[in-house]
């Protein structure tokens, strides 16, 4: 009995394993999104792109909407919930890059200070935690009811972005480029 | 490429082609139509003929990047205006170019290159319900004049 149980934990933690290994290989950004400096700068320039989020959940759309053809009033929700979503979705697969990139320069680097780590982590999982909080909200109530979530959320994408820029500021991206190419060499963060 | 010939450059394109094109829609339209389809380069004799052929591909990709985001990052109430204004100016009567647009939707072929992809989805929802304000306006202003039309004398 206690062999059975043996062999069948031994065979739930491979199938985990397995099952951890193709989720990371179908999200590597690497293989999705090019080169570990452009994966890096294409996920910050999202996440600095504000202006993106204001122009979705603009409330003065909305308003124009409401007092110009409200007959369009649906549409015209339908529409920003599709980009409420997409945005969602681009800003979390940003977020997910930085945190590769991280992830893979952590690895390499001897200095990395314990402060920013838990900084970092506890940013990402709020920023989940919010973003999947804000997922369900849009699609139930529409995208203008949720301004505080989205403003958690560009908060939570901010704070992780300034501090992935404090890590990775002082990097040549010569270096960063090898460091996801998997060369050896120059990959000690300053 | 030298900085000065560029902002001379996008000087130049700014003050002599697109300061006498009235709306900022048909001045994306202006500078989209200078890029090839194919190879995605921008061709402005004029320009590469006062500076080089570089500098005016550049001069014409970073104001078509700043006019494209301009309209895309406005409210909906100035871009249904705009384009509101590009229809009524157009030669043919503005039905006709109305529905032309909710046809066969040329703004998609207004974006620059390396666009983020949620603006471009923004700026084509923004687009699509511009026009269907206008149509909708159009539909109200014409209901009154049929009912008329349609009363017996």
């Amino acid at each position: 009995m206690m062999q059975m149980s043996l062999i069948l934990i031994g065979l739930g933690l491979a199938a985990y394993l397995i099952v951890a290994f193709q989720r990371s290989r179908v999200r590597s950004p690497q293989e999705s999104m090019g080169t570990f400096t452009l994966t890096y700068s294409a996920a910050a320039e999202h996440l600095r792109s504000g202006r993106i989020s204001e122009g979705i959940f603009s409330q003065a759309d909305l308003q124009f909407i409401l007092k110009d053809a409200p007959e369009l009033r649906r549409e015209f929700v339908r529409e920003r919930r599709a980009l409420a979503l997409q945005w969602i979705a681009q800003t979390r697969n940003s977020l997910r890059a930085i945190m590769w990139v991280h992830r893979i320069s952590a690895r390499e680097n001897a200095g990395v200070s314990p402060g920013l780590e838990i900084k970092l982590a506890l940013n990402y999982g709020s920023f989940l935690a919010i973003a999947a909080l804000a997922e369900t909200y849009i699609w139930l109530r529409g995208p203008f009811a949720s301004g505080k979530l989205v403003a958690g959320l560009v908060g939570a994408g901010n704070r992780i972005r300034s501090c992935s820029e404090t890590l990775f500021g002082s990097i040549d991206p010569l270096v960063l480029e090898k460091m996801g190419a998997g060369q050896p060499g120059g990959t000690r963060l300053s | 490429m030298n900085p000065n010939e560029l902002s001379k450059a996008i000087d130049d394109l700014r003050k002599r082609s697109l300061v006498s094109i009235p709306t900022q829609f048909a001045k994306l339209i202006s500078l989209s139509s200078t890029r090839d389809y194919n190879t995605g380069r921008y061709c402005h004799d004029g320009l590469a003929f006062r500076f080089s052929a570089g500098v005016a591909e550049e001069a014409l990709q970073t104001v078509h990047q700043e006019i494209f985001q301009e309209l895309a990052f406005s409210p909906l109430g100035m871009l249904v205006q705009d384009l509101e204004r590009f229809i009524r100016a157009a030669h043919m009567g503005p039905d006709n170019v109305l529905q032309v647009w909710m046809e066969l939707q040329p703004y998609r072929m207004l974006v620059p290159r390396n666009c983020n992809l949620i603006l471009r989805n923004l700026f084509f929802s923004n687009v699509r319900m511009a026009l269907a304000v206008l149509e909708h306006r159009q539909s109200k202003a014409s209901a009154p004049s049929q009912q008329f039309a349609s009363q017996p004398q």
